[in-house]
Order: structure tokens, then C-alpha cells, then sequence
């Protein structure tokens, strides 16, 4: 395989790897309904198998993008130029932002918590969510900024 | 911290010079636990702090660091 | 002022924060259990003064803690090499695992909760401090191994 051809099959993949993070990242965000009818359910008719499966995939999804963020995905492994410097600057500042964001909202949760009543069933996958929703988009939109 | 290991000779330079770790700290504005960390291998300088490095000690880059093969 | 007198004040206040920063932390999770107290008394009587008070400070604290592990600190100012590459990379280092651990934490946290009876009001303040001083002391470490 000739070079141009090898640094056109990376740029792809980057390329495509950031059209999928942004997918993931508002996938995941649009089960945060499914997920909290779920918690809901389960709260007031005991556990059904359809119940545990959104929150069951909620969860695995969760981690799943989790793990994408954090190593770039299964075909970095092959391309180490898909986690370059400027890849590992982008997801620093990234993870930098989602842990900022993360724990305010932890923080401002407590605190409403005290003053109002707090349906933490209903929070919690909220919680869940923004923490790992804001630092994948985040790093999508960072990587994004490099191609122009 | 890279993909390929990075030889370098800062110490060698620095000690030429007759500094410190400490002193080549204050000339390059980095502490001193930095530098001694580049001369160990255990850090990879930025390309600004490299450049900073070879100009305090009136070298070239690539007389202070060298990709290891 | 000569060169290595400047290195030594410098070397002097980064290690002066680096214990500030472990012992912040130490004192954060020794706070717990007050808090905890405190947490129970405000949401579910209204609490006493000195319960508000607690709740107050332990947020205030974590505010505190939370800008000190993400700026350096104020010294740093002056100082602008107690923010350098070495720091920042550790600082980076310390910030990723603080997110990992928590976000992990929170996971557990939910998935215990639709498994057993749990008063999850009790694990925020918990997860707070989990998600302060897990990056504290992973920060405190990494400064320490440079030196």
C-alpha cells in the first residue's frame, strides 16, 4: 500500500470516528427517557424483563462510550496516528470539561436536594448521561476543530 | 507519554554549561522537577520547551534530543 | 534575586502545595460523616442551624478544593512554572481518573439502587468528595514522584 493511500485510510477513520461520536453522544442522550420510565416502572410495578433491558443497555452503553472516549475506539489500536498527540490534547481537555461539568452538577443536585424534594431514580441516569454525554461531545467538536 | 522513545543529551549540555537543574529551571521558566524528569527519559518536552532548552544552552535542538530507533 | 534562590522559593512553595493538597484532601473525606449527619438532619427535618452551617462549609470546601486542584492554586501567579508542561500533564493525568472513578462510582451507585432499598441522598455528598479527592491525591503523587 503506497503512503498517501496509508494517511487517507487514517484520516477516515478519524474523520468517521468523530461522525460517530457525535451519533453516539445524542443516541445515548435519547434514552434517557426509555431509561428513566424504566426506573419509574420498576418503582411502581416491580421489575419487568423490558425494564431491565433499557436500563441494562443504558448502562452497557454508557460504559461502552466511556471506553470509546477514553481509548479512541478498537481501530486506534491499529492506527496509533489515531491517538497522536493532538487526539490525546483534544480527549485531555475533553475529560477535563465532562469532569468540571460532572461534578457541579453533582454538587448542585446535593445542594437542591436539600431544599426540595429530589427524585434521585430520575436523577441519576440524568447525572449519568450529562457525565459522559458532554465530554464525548466535546471531544467530538475539539476534533472537529482540527479539520478545518 | 510518545509513540517512539526519545533520546536526549540536557544533562551532558547542562552540566557543559555549568547550571543546575534548578538554574536551567528559572532560564526556560519550568520547575525544576521538569527538567530533571526530561533528562530522564520519564517526560517528553513540548517543541516550545525544547527550543527553550536548546537556546539557554547555546545548542540545536537535535544536539540535545534525538528519536531513539 | 539570584537564579537558584528563585528555584528553591519555587521548589519550596510546590512542595508546600503539594502537602496543602494531600491534607485538603484527607480532611475533606474525614468530613464525611458529619456531613452525612448533617445531609440526614437538612432533608428530612429541616436540620438544625449548626447541620446548615455543615452542609455549607462541606460545599463551600469542595467549591475551594475543586478550583485549587483545577488552577494550582494562587501562587501559581507568581510562580507561572507551578503550571508547567510537567505540572499540566499531571494535572490531566489526575483529572482523568477523578472522572473515570466517579463516573463509575455514579453507575454503581444507580445500578445499587435498583437493586436494593437504597437512601441515595446519603452517596451524593460521597460521590462529591469521591470525585475531589481522588484527583487531589492522584496530583499529589504524580508532583511527588518528580521530585
Amino acid at each position: 500500500m503506497s503512503e498517501p493511500s496509508k494517511s487517507f485510510d487514517v484520516e477516515y477513520e478519524i474523520k468517521r470516528r468523530r461522525k460517530g461520536l457525535f451519533v453516539i453522544a445524542i443516541v445515548f442522550t435519547s434514552m434517557l427517557g426509555g431509561v428513566i420510565a424504566a426506573t419509574d416502572d420498576i418503582a411502581s410495578h416491580g421489575v419487568r424483563a423490558i425494564d431491565v433491558f433499557r436500563i441494562g443497555a443504558f448502562i452497557i452503553i454508557a460504559l461502552g462510550v466511556l471506553i470509546f472516549v477514553l481509548t479512541g475506539g478498537p481501530r486506534a489500536f491499529r492506527h496509533p496516528a489515531m491517538n497522536d498527540e493532538l487526539v490525546r490534547a483534544n480527549r485531555a481537555k475533553a475529560l477535563r470539561l465532562g469532569y468540571v461539568v460532572f461534578v457541579l452538577s453533582t454538587m448542585a443536585i446535593y445542594v437542591s436536594s436539600l431544599f426540595v424534594a429530589v427524585d434521585f431514580s430520575e436523577v441519576l441516569p440524568v447525572l449519568i448521561t450529562v457525565g459522559i454525554a458532554v465530554p464525548t461531545l466535546s471531544f467530538a467538536i475539539l476534533e472537529q476543530n482540527g479539520e478545518k | 507519554m510518545g509513540d517512539l522513545a526519545l533520546k536526549n543529551r540536557l544533562k551532558e549540555a547542562r552540566t557543559e554549561h555549568g547550571l543546575t537543574q534548578a538554574e536551567l529551571a528559572v532560564r526556560v521558566s519550568v520547575s525544576r522537577k521538569t527538567i530533571n524528569t526530561v533528562e530522564n527519559g520519564v517526560f517528553v518536552p513540548s517543541t516550545i520547551l525544547a527550543l527553550k532548552l536548546a537556546e539557554a544552552l547555546g545548542r540545536k535542538v537535535e544536539d540535545l534530543f534525538q528519536l531513539a530507533q | 534575586m539570584s537564579e537558584s534562590s528563585q528555584a528553591n522559593d519555587m521548589e519550596k512553595v510546590l512542595r508546600r502545595r503539594n502537602r496543602v493538597m494531600a491534607v485538603l484532601a484527607v480532611v475533606m473525606m474525614s468530613l464525611q460523616g458529619a456531613v452525612l449527619a448533617a445531609t440526614e438532619h437538612v432533608t428530612l427535618n429541616g436540620g438544625r442551624a449548626v447541620d446548615k452551617v455543615q452542609v455549607g462549609a462541606f460545599v463551600v470546601f469542595a467549591l475551594a478544593l475543586l478550583r485549587f486542584i483545577l488552577t494550582g492554586g494562587r501562587r501559581s501567579r507568581k510562580y507561572p512554572a507551578m503550571n508547567d508542561e510537567l505540572v499540566q500533564a499531571n494535572r490531566a493525568s489526575a483529572l482523568k481518573l477523578g472522572y473515570v472513578v466517579t463516573i463509575l462510582a455514579l453507575i454503581g451507585v444507580y445500578v445499587a439502587m435498583l437493586l436494593t432499598p437504597l437512601d441515595v441522598f446519603k452517596y451524593i455528598p460521597l460521590l462529591i468528595t469521591f470525585g475531589i479527592v481522588v484527583p487531589a491525591l492522584r496530583f499529589s503523587l504524580l508532583e511527588r514522584k518528580g521530585e
